[in-house]
């Protein structure tokens, strides 16, 4: 089922709150912060899903949690009043030096039934994310660049190791919501959807 | 600035071993986190170092020229071939210009566009073009890319032929039959049958194509931004993939301008320009062709030799045609004059009718042909891939990508111990 995401709504203002956030540096920094652990969060997935010694069916649950990050939850939604199938994924091999564009549901899956018999999947922590500055795109909706490593370990039965260490960039939408705590405080509520994914290059190790 | 010069040597070829940094973390090693630490992998993460926001690691911002030394590791280091070599020279004399001036790059800034080398389809045949880029404000500190120009060798309509065709003076009489001759007989001559304000535009060209989905674009192959917010200079951007301290988005080239070159360029980045292929088209053919008499001053010339430029050489030094300092002098051997004659006589070298490039003619090579008392000059950049040629009082300009290659091939003849030659063949290669 079509999953429609308010992004153009909040490009236009008209579902949110009208009055334009301006960030403090701090809170700058709150934002970027959030969307690089929402990034590491999926980084994470990422590493379950594809680990061996885990049951199908709770990598299958990894890759909903995971799918619950972008956009659509990686089905098809609506971004300036155009409809997509997907938030994309680049997916490179250092042997094919080509680069493949798959949608995130579609690189979940084929993740989970990966026909090494041992995978590993380590990624950048998140303090040493690099993260682009806040674009605004509407009242309350931002955008960002996160840019991290992947580093990718499968062992087959014969004891083969295939390693290699891939360079991506993310997307990621933020949108500001002001919240009221039970002290009554006022405070700044991140939340991020990620989006398309880059591939910058793969090295073989 | 000892301690800038020792992080240099290390980048210019020394690469940080493995086992230096061997210890393993999480599948990714301290070397992996060091390089991911240096490497400048956003661009806003280049202009947080150019500005001094953010530092190399190795640099300490305590450092009393760390804006400086910053500077300085923003640059791809691999472009220098020692502390000593005059390219590095100028790098320093641009970094310590951008320092006094306190230059700050950010994003919103006008002065500065995206070079995007795009692969695409054209009617089912894979092409290739530039799309130029710049922000746009869409106010409430809302910003945007926008597309300001296109440069593709299939958005030319250079006529084919410079005879005077025309629609003849009372073909009203005939209900103009002659329209439909047009497109049978002479479709790439149609600029020739449009009105001399007739301005060809082809960006809207571009526009129409991707609107009628007879063009698609499939991906951006190479990405480069151009930044004129340093006094006196231009530079570009591009990313360094490789594992080493001096990696990710740095500049790649920089180029020094002089005062009216440079008021030229920040007004062409400042707006969304449109290409000047109009006034090119208003222009008789002659000036758009390799014209006739252009020709037959090739064949005919008895001698040809060939000067090495400094385009941006000061008023002190012996000047040619306004900045131009001669470095060194030679004459062709029969064989090269004859090569480059043909090169330039060969019909498909100037192919480009209409072409705007957002770059500044700055000659690197000139060209002097001689016949008895007659002189032709072909002046060329390779820079911009621009040639203009000079006979009498007549100028014309084409773009020289074409002949590009065979030019340098010459010119590295002539002067075969030259190094900006060298470097630029290397990068050819």
């Amino acid at each position: 089922m079509r999953t429609f995401i308010m992004l153009l709504l909040a490009i236009f203002g008209s579902a949110l709150n009208a009055n334009a956030q301006s960030f403090t540096m701090a809170q700058e920094d709150m934002a970027k912060r959030r969307a690089a652990e929402v990034v590491a969060q999926m980084n994470d997935y990422v590493a379950f899903m594809a680990r061996k010694d885990y049951p199908v069916n709770t990598r299958n649950r990894y890759r909903t949690q995971a799918l619950n990050l972008y956009v659509g939850k990686g089905n098809s939604y609506e971004l300036n009043g155009v409809s997509r199938d997907g938030v994309i994924m680049e997916v490179s091999s250092a042997t094919k030096k080509t680069v493949n564009k798959l949608l995130i549901r579609n690189y979940f899956t084929n993740l989970i039934n990966l026909k090494y018999t041992n995978v590993k999947i380590t990624s950048t922590e998140v303090a040493d994310m690099k993260l682009s500055n806040l674009q605004k795109i509407g009242d309350n909706s931002y955008v960002c660049t996160c840019q991290f490593v992947m580093v990718f370990e499968g062992r087959t039965d014969r004891n083969f190791v295939y390693r290699d260490k891939t360079t991506k960039r993310i997307k990621c939408f933020i949108e500001a919501d002001e919240v009221v705590g039970d002290d009554g405080e006022k405070a700044l509520e991140f939340i991020v959807r990620l989006g398309d994914t880059q591939c910058i290059s793969t090295e073989r190790l | 600035m000892n301690h800038i010069l020792k992080m240099i040597l290390v980048a210019f070829g020394l690469l940080l071993t493995e086992s230096t940094f061997a210890q393993s973390i999480g599948g990714l090693t301290k070397l992996d986190k060091f390089v991911q630490a240096a490497r400048i992998g956003l661009v806003d993460e280049f202009m947080d170092r150019f500005n001094g926001k953010s530092s190399h690691p190795e640099i300490s911002s305590s450092q009393s020229d760390s804006r400086k030394n910053n500077i300085l590791m923003t640059f791809n280091l691999a472009m220098f071939s020692s502390k000593k070599d005059s390219l590095f020279i100028e790098a320093e004399r641009f970094a310590d210009i951008a320092v006094n001036n306190n230059v700050r790059l950010n994003y919103s800034d006008t002065t500065w566009y995206a070079k995007a080398y795009c692969v695409g389809t054209l009617n089912g045949k894979e092409t290739g073009f530039t799309v130029y880029l710049t922000v746009q404000s869409r106010g409430k500190d809302m910003h945007k890319w926008a597309i300001t120009k296109i440069d593709a060798s299939f958005l030319n309509v250079r006529p084919t032929t410079n005879k005077e065709v025309m629609l003849y003076p009372d073909d009203h009489e005939t209900n103009f039959m002659s329209l439909g001759h047009i497109s049978k007989e002479q479709p790439r001559n149609i600029v020739k049958f449009m009105h001399n304000d007739f301005a060809y535009d082809p960006s809207s060209v571009f526009a129409y194509l991707i609107y009628n989905k007879m063009l698609k674009i499939d991906h951006v192959e190479k990405l480069e931004f151009v930044f004129t917010q340093v006094p006196g200079y231009i530079f570009t951007i591009s990313y360094f993939e490789r594992e080493k301290n001096n990696a990710g988005w740095l500049i790649s080239s920089f180029k020094k301008l002089h005062d009216k070159a440079h008021h030229t360029i920040n007004a062409k980045a400042t707006m969304p320009y449109k290409q000047d292929n109009g006034q090119t088209n208003k222009k008789s053919n002659d000036e758009t062709a390799l014209a006739s008499t252009v020709r037959d001053f090739l064949q005919n010339a008895d001698s040809v030799y060939c000067q090495l430029l400094d385009p941006m050489a000061n008023d002190t030094t012996r000047n040619i045609k306004r900045h131009c300092e001669v470095l060194q002098t030679d004459t062709l051997s029969t064989e090269a004059a004859g090569a480059l004659t043909a090169t330039l006589l060969y019909p498909k070298s100037f192919n480009h009718d209409s072409f705007a490039k957002d770059c500044t003619f700055l000659p690197d090579i000139v060209f002097i042909f001689k016949n008895k008392d007659n002189v032709m000059e072909l002046w060329y950049s390779f820079y911009c891939d621009v040639c203009k040629l000079i006979y009498g009082n007549k100028q014309y300009t084409y773009n020289g990508e074409n002949v590009r290659l065979p030019i340098l091939q010459i010119a590295m003849e002539a002067f075969p111990k030259d190094r900006y030659l060298r470097r630029i063949a290397g990068k050819t290669r």
